[in-house]
């Protein structure tokens, strides 16, 4: 019993939605690096 | 904000050990590993399942503990500990569910039947949608970490039942081929690298969630200390 096509399949969507959310991690941890240097240029500033 | 920095060496670290033992697993399963005569090439889904599965009872263990040390201490470094490993569990059940809806299509003609075994998994899935749902829209944190800890409490007795539903009940799931001896040493040994491999994925999420969650609580302290 040859079924490749549902290997692929479930292969696939494995990746494509582990990547997905370590990619939402990584944009948050780079809105966050925004945030902090915000804070410490308001900081500097008063 | 210490956090960001000091956990980025450390998760860096891990996600780069996680990444080759990642790559070893995936050659395991698809040049190693030989295939089984009588599912096929399908059979290899098997690889990625199980260890999805053991790291989500894995990782609502983890909720488990961290309810109770939470409801214990008060002290949000659990509810964050606790939260992050929720939706991580959360993640790789639903992977469960996708990859095990595949595999019944061809070995059993359906994508979906009510086993005992899938139906207390999507019970399982919608527990911690509830947890995630009663922490994020709580009107206030400790409101929201209390609620949540109760529910990740008693959510954890689900999970017992989604182990031992293939030996309590009468199911078409295949019963532990692990423990039986079912399986070749090649079996035996690709699955047990795609366990660590996936652990260790499990262990760098977590500590990237936690310590991101950690770091958005103080940069709200902050930001409300300054205004």
């Amino acid at each position: 019993m040859e079924n490749w096509g549902y290997l692929v399949a479930a292969y696939t969507i494995i990746w494509v939605v582990l990547s997905i959310y370590i990619f939402t991690l990584y944009r948050s941890q780079r809105r966050l690096r925004r945030d902090i240097d915000s804070l410490k240029d308001k900081l500097k500033g008063s | 904000m210490q956090s960001l920095k000091q956990n980025a060496r450390i998760t860096n670290g891990l996600l780069g050990l996680t990444f080759v033992v990642m790559i070893a697993a995936q050659f395991l399963i698809f040049v190693y590993v030989p295939t089984e005569r009588t599912m096929g090439v399908v059979q290899r889904i098997f690889y990625f399942h199980v260890p999805l599965g053991w790291n989500a009872f894995l990782a609502f263990a983890v909720v488990f503990v961290c309810s109770i040390l939470y409801l214990r201490s008060r002290d949000m470094k659990w509810d964050r500990l606790a939260r992050s490993s929720a939706e991580i569990g959360l993640l790789f059940t639903t992977l469960v569910l996708i990859t095990g809806t595949i595999w019944d299509k061809p070995a059993w003609g359906t994508w979906w039947t009510w086993d005992p075994r899938l139906t207390a998994t999507l019970i399982l899935w919608f527990i911690y949608i509830a947890y995630l749902l009663v922490s994020a829209y709580a009107t206030e944190a400790s409101q929201g970490a209390r609620y949540a800890a109760v529910l990740g409490i008693i959510g954890f007795l689900d999970v017992p039942i989604v182990a031992l539903a293939i030996v309590l009940w009468q199911t078409q799931h295949p019963s532990p081929l692990i423990f039986e001896g079912g399986l070749t040493d090649s079996m035996l040994l690709t699955l047990i690298v795609s366990i660590i491999a996936f652990t260790l994925l499990y262990a760098s999420l977590l500590i990237l969630r936690t310590s991101l969650r950690q770091d958005a609580d103080e940069i709200k302290k902050l930001k409300q200390y300054m205004e």
